[in-house]
């Protein structure tokens, strides 16, 4: 190892003594770089490719963090701290949020027979889309009255009562009709408001 | 694994819709032997009627009524014809299918039925045509629905063109909740004058409206205990002019203080 820095210093000395006064020769840094191999320059996709390539080296290549126990239980604590708070505010929005329900309100129908002349009577109307099945009256021997009571949702229906399996008629008590295009009536009956606050 | 149910799922409906209409295609001849109508009208309406969404559950009703010649192919076509225009024409398709089932349920014959929904496209035809000139935009359906609701409970083309132009800078949603008002209280025995002093005050603004336009439910309690319909309307106007509300009137008639409709504390702070 010696040796070779010993070797070094002697070569420096012998040739900085010979060529100290010669200069370059003409066109020496020319000349020199036309025997260089010529670059190509980058395309502009060459050059997106090489951006992403750097990216995808920089998000890639591992990084580590160094922290002491100390700072660890303090972030841990802050998380959790920020979690206590911030959680029961969250939930108290979800839990406050208005749940659609459809309210549900007692009807009762009624259709007098004091002679009993009809077999049957059933209630159809926009509620249940015109089908019987479900929404069959009972006789009341006591009231001489075919009796259904039925839970629906708050709104506007048309309904009239199929007696005898055949034949429609509106409901006598009912205030309100509607003209049902057949040249018949619709009984019309408002559910909810103030009918059922009453 | 999700997506492959999903696929499965779409392929099993897309095959039931292939069976539906197989089925519906298979019975075409079955139809034309036990009817003189030309089956290809009626199959090409069918499939009209299929391309413009109307439900699946009314086509397979209309087309096995008349496979078991309980409706003539002819009236058959004449509803689903019905049922193509209404849909064209960008009208709630769901009152038509309503109102065919009713008719049904109610054991109406075709024709009537068939007659009953050309006059339903009319007065919804008129309706649009008048809340179009209204506000230079077609109206929604749901409107459109309740206008034809207002023009059953006895309200004509005339008296629905005045209300619409009196109360033309009201909202369109306003108009029909008052037309609907209107309707019914007309329809109860409330006569012209007092009727129209009254929803001059209800139509003053939304919040008085709202208010008042369940005022029909107490009403046709009121007027079962014998009170006479114009001295109630016009205690009620009395009340909307005084600013009292709908839960305070109530008490005049010796009900229980209840809203109409609307919560007492709500319609404290309205």
């Amino acid at each position: 190892m010696k040796n070779d820095t010993k070797i070094e210093q002697q070569l420096r000395n012998i040739l900085s003594e010979e060529f100290i006064d010669i200069d370059p020769p003409e066109n020496f840094t020319k000349n020199i770089l036309a025997k260089l191999p010529e670059v190509e320059s980058r395309t502009s996709h060459q050059s997106f490719k090489h951006i992403c390539g750097c990216m995808w080296d920089k998000i890639t290549r591992p990084i580590t963090f160094s922290f002491s126990p100390l700072q660890l239980a303090v972030v841990l604590m802050v998380f959790c701290g920020s979690a206590v708070v911030f959680a029961p505010l969250n939930f108290s929005k979800v839990a406050s949020r208005p749940v659609t329900m459809v309210k549900q309100q007692p009807v009762r129908f009624a259709l007098y027979d004091p002679e009993q002349k009809f077999s049957s009577a059933v209630v159809i109307g926009s509620f249940n889309k015109w089908q019987s099945r479900g929404f069959e009256m009972s006789y009341d021997e006591q009231q001489k009255t075919w009796i259904l009571e039925h839970e629906l949702p708050e709104g506007d229906y048309e309904y009239v009562f199929l007696v005898n399996g055949e034949s429609s008629i509106p409901d006598p008590r009912a205030l309100f009709y509607v003209q049902d295009s057949f040249g018949n009536k619709n009984s019309l009956i408002q559910v909810g408001g103030v009918r059922h606050d009453l | 694994m999700t997506c492959s149910f999903i696929r499965l799922l779409s392929l099993k409906k897309y095959s039931i819709s292939i069976l539906f209409f197989s089925g519906l295609l298979v019975s075409f001849p079955a139809l034309a032997s036990t009817t003189d109508i030309s089956t290809k009208s009626f199959s090409k309406q069918v499939e009209m009627a299929n391309e413009a969404k109307i439900s699946k559950e009314l086509l397979l009703l209309i087309t096995q009524d008349a496979l078991e010649d309980r409706l003539e192919s002819q009236q058959a076509s004449c509803l689903l014809a019905k049922l193509i225009a209404a849909q064209r024409e960008g009208l709630p398709l769901n009152v038509f299918e309503e109102k065919v089932i009713e008719g049904r349920a109610k054991g109406v014959s075709a024709s009537r039925i068939c007659s009953a929904v050309n006059a339903m496209l009319v007065e919804m035809q008129f309706s649009k045509q008048l809340l179009h000139e209204l506000t230079g935009k077609a109206p929604d359906k749901s409107i459109i629905k309740n206008m034809v609701e207002v023009s059953a409970q006895g309200i004509s083309r005339a008296q629905q063109t005045a209300f619409v132009t009196a109360y033309a800078s009201r909202s369109l949603k306003s108009i029909v909740e008052g037309l609907k008002l209107y309707a019914l209280l007309k329809q109860a025995g409330v006569s012209f004058n007092e009727l129209q002093g009254f929803m001059r005050l209800v139509m003053k603004d939304d919040a008085t409206l709202m208010r008042w336009k369940e005022v029909t439910q107490l009403f046709s309690i009121v007027i079962a205990t014998g009170v006479d319909p114009d001295d109630f309307i016009t205690k009620a106007s009395s009340a909307v002019e005084a600013g009292i509300l709908p839960n305070a009137f109530a008490r005049n008639f010796a009900l229980q203080p209840r809203s109409l409709g609307v919560t007492e504390r709500n319609s404290e702070i309205n």
